[in-house]
């Protein structure tokens, strides 16, 4: 007996979805509960997994099709089964029927990308009355700590309903960051100009908008610069690579995350989180590394760079940067992190920037090019490769001089490189 | 069990009752010879013309008799054949049978039950077919029966026969032709709770009478908009369970309200304001009544068709939620 695939229903708005990614081909035999194919809504991505073992018999839907929920989107079943009977049916009008026959795991093809959640732990007195919300949200966004001002509702009437608060609760909470309940923006005329390419604000794209928006709107950031004479840690990282081959080349990133991890050992306070009325200063240290992807970002995170050594922090971003182009990291490897490094250097243009914190994160290190400046070195006037530096912090959290503090620990062990290398 | 229609399910349970208790018996026009929706028929036929009683054309006269004998002890079922005809016997019931054993320092008891028929379908036109329940809830001392099946309306006819109060019982005569499955036997439910007819996890409809069954239907349209609709018959307003439609609620978090009356003051109106006071932080959705539009019940076809709420319009009040 054959099963069917169906584009589920997640959620009572939802109307319609695109098929993004077949992970098998017709033909090819599949296991119950592997990820078959992965859907698209306005909100999230998500993985069905195959409803029984067998082979891919029919795709019925191919990539980037937006159909109706509850149609048809593929069949499993055994090899010559005659599945004639089940494509004549109207899956999309049995939908409530059909829909139990897969099981939707919350993949979240947009975790990781940018800063999650578009509502902050409430805590700050804010004009909530004037938001359009239901009873039933506003009681659940009291309990859980959700401020529903920044949440765009999807009910009726544009009201910020029981499922925005809860998708926003699971943002701040649960680390892996999902995306915030987009809602109907409201449309702004189309301008009456030639227009060279129209490109879709959905899924990642607007997960990563969404989330900027929610954090820039939520935390008052402050940004310290500085420039650092990296003189000492290029001979060093030049020094480790002189023997290794190619591929096993350490990184100058993969320094500056071991020299993160050194700084927060010296100010804790870097490495926390606000929850509700509680400043959660981390034990793990966490470390995500920006990755671009086509048209967005992702940040992977290393897990414990304090107790890693920078050959190994090396590899591992080196692995999760190449997997991430490929879109086939884990929902672990993105979630999770407690600061994040971002780095521009690659493009040699900018010195300084102001980068946008990754919340539940307080604080994000961004890291601009190398270039040849003029510093005084002892008394002397010297030409030396120097870095830009740029840490954006959390001021609800953390002040200027603890900021300051954590970037000259960052600055010493970059002049002292030789504590990173043991 | 045995499948029986709804005139019958209720003919069923006068019988047990008549032959439970000596003191019951039923009055009305035509409800012995030739009863109009034929109910009583086969009551009749089993007990004869001296407990089930033809009158002359007096709804005045019906009442104030069977008034009078249930204050005196008797258990009278009194039928008016069309609830239209409410006006008529409004101070019979509504300033004595109601107001006794109040008045009386709780010494009288009332025990009578008055059956009438409600709600168009039929082309009946303005004076015979409008659903009036909301005259009766409106009046405290009366209780208000509106059953959607055979067998709730067995078991509801049995426990209005049994109440010491003035019982009014609400039968749609489009309910009449309806068969479902009802328990054999004496079968008797407790007046005041609702039942759900249909679970579901997205949206509670709230409905009594011939609307539960319309309900029904547009929860099966639902089902293929991917929307599970809860349907909960009430079965009686007064008493009203609350619990039930506050329970239902607290898990579907949205409510739509079906009723055949006219919307302005309806029962509608009630179930939500009791959900506006004390189930306010349950709702994710605004209320929303599907009622016919506040005229009298056209006599044209397609405007009584147009009148009554039907499948289509209860989908569109749920989709609106979304």
């Amino acid at each position: 007996m054959a099963s069917i695939i169906t584009m589920p229903k997640l959620g009572l708005t939802m109307k319609t979805g695109t098929v993004t990614h077949w992970n098998a081909a017709v033909g090819d035999p599949v296991v119950e509960g592997e990820v078959v194919v992965e859907v698209m809504t306005e909100k999230i991505t998500y993985q069905l997994e195959s409803p029984a073992t067998g082979v891919l018999l029919k795709v019925l839907v191919y990539e980037d099709e937006e159909v109706p929920v509850g149609t048809l989107i593929g069949v499993v079943g055994q090899s010559g089964e005659d599945v004639s009977t089940l494509l004549t049916r109207d899956f999309a009008a049995e939908a409530a029927a059909s829909i139990s026959g897969v099981a939707p795991a919350p993949a979240d093809a947009a975790a990781g990308a940018g800063a999650p959640a578009a509502a902050s732990p409430a805590g700050q007195p804010s004009p909530a009355s004037r938001v359009a919300a239901t009873p039933a949200a506003r009681k659940l966004a009291a309990e859980v700590g959700v401020d529903i001002t920044h949440l765009s509702g999807t009910g009726p009437g544009g009201r910020v309903t029981i499922e925005d608060v809860t998708r926003a609760a699971e943002d701040v909470y649960a680390a892996p960051a999902r995306a915030a309940a987009p809602g109907p923006s409201a449309a702004p005329a189309e301008p009456e100009r030639p227009v060279r390419e129209v490109v879709p604000y959905h899924g990642v794209r607007r997960a990563i908008g969404e989330r900027m928006v929610a954090s820039h709107g939520t935390s008052p950031t402050v940004t310290h610069h500085v420039k650092a004479d990296v003189h000492p840690l290029l001979e060093l990282v030049a020094s480790m690579n002189a023997t290794r081959p190619e591929g096993e080349r350490v990184s100058v990133t993969a320094a500056v995350v071991k020299a993160v991890a050194l700084g927060i050992e010296k100010t804790p306070r870097i490495n926390s989180s606000l929850h509700d009325d509680r400043i959660m200063v981390w034990s793990e240290v966490n470390v995500g590394v920006a990755v671009a992807v086509p048209d967005g970002l992702i940040v992977p995170v290393v897990r414990d760079v304090d107790r890693l050594g920078v050959v190994e922090i090396s590899r591992r971003i080196k692995d999760l940067a190449g997997r991430a182009r490929e879109d086939t990291l884990q929902p672990e490897e993105v979630s999770g992190g407690t600061f994040t490094v971002t780095s521009l250097s690659g493009f040699g243009s900018v010195d300084w920037f102001s980068p946008i914190i990754n919340p539940p994160e307080a604080a994000i290190l961004g890291v601009g090019r190398v270039v040849d400046d003029v510093v005084v070195v002892d008394g002397r006037v010297e030409v030396r490769p120097t870095m830009g530096l740029s840490l954006t912090f959390d001021h609800r959290i953390i002040d200027g001089a603890p900021a300051a503090e954590f970037l000259a620990a960052l600055l010493d062990c970059l002049a002292h490189p030789e504590r990173l290398a043991e | 069990m045995a499948v029986r229609n709804f005139g019958q399910a209720i003919a069923d349970g006068l019988i047990l009752e008549m032959e439970r208790d000596p003191d019951v018996y039923i009055v009305g026009e035509d409800v012995a010879t030739f009863p109009a929706f034929g109910v009583t028929r086969a009551c009749y036929e089993r007990f004869g013309a001296t407990r089930v009683r033809d009158t002359p054309v007096s709804e005045t006269a019906i009442m104030g008799h069977a008034v009078g004998a249930a204050a005196a002890g008797l258990r009278p079922v009194a039928e008016i054949m069309f609830m239209d005809f409410l006006g008529i016997i409004l101070d019979e019931l509504a300033n004595q049978a109601a107001k006794m054993h109040y008045m009386f320092g709780g010494t009288m008891k009332v025990p009578l039950v008055v059956r009438t028929v409600s709600g168009a379908g039929i082309g009946a036109a303005a004076q015979h077919s409008q659903s009036l329940e909301a005259w009766v809830t409106h009046t405290p001392g009366l209780k208000m029966i509106a059953p959607s099946t055979p067998a709730d309306a067995k078991g509801l006819i049995a426990a209005a026969v049994r109440d010491d109060n003035p019982v009014v019982f609400m039968e749609h005569k489009l309910l009449y032709a309806t068969e479902g499955e009802v328990p054999d036997g004496e079968y008797v439910l407790p007046i005041g709770k609702a039942d759900i007819k249909r679970a579901g996890s997205d949206v509670t409809i709230v409905s009594w009478s011939s609307m539960v069954q319309k309900s029904l239907a547009a929860a099966d349209l639902l089902a293929a908009d991917g929307v599970a609709a809860e349907v909960l018959d009430l079965r009686t307003l007064v008493p009203l369970d609350k619990d039930a439609i506050l329970e239902s609620l607290g898990r579907t978090h949205r409510l739509v309200i079906v009723h055949e009356a006219v919307k302005t003051s309806g029962f509608g109106a009630e179930v939500a304001a009791i959900v506006a006071d004390e189930g306010f932080d349950l709702l994710d959705a605004p209320i929303k009544r599907v009622t016919a539009p506040d005229t009298p019940v056209p006599f044209s076809p397609v405007l009584e068709a147009a009148f009554v709420p039907d499948a289509a319009k209860i989908r569109a009040a749920v989709l609106s939620l979304g």
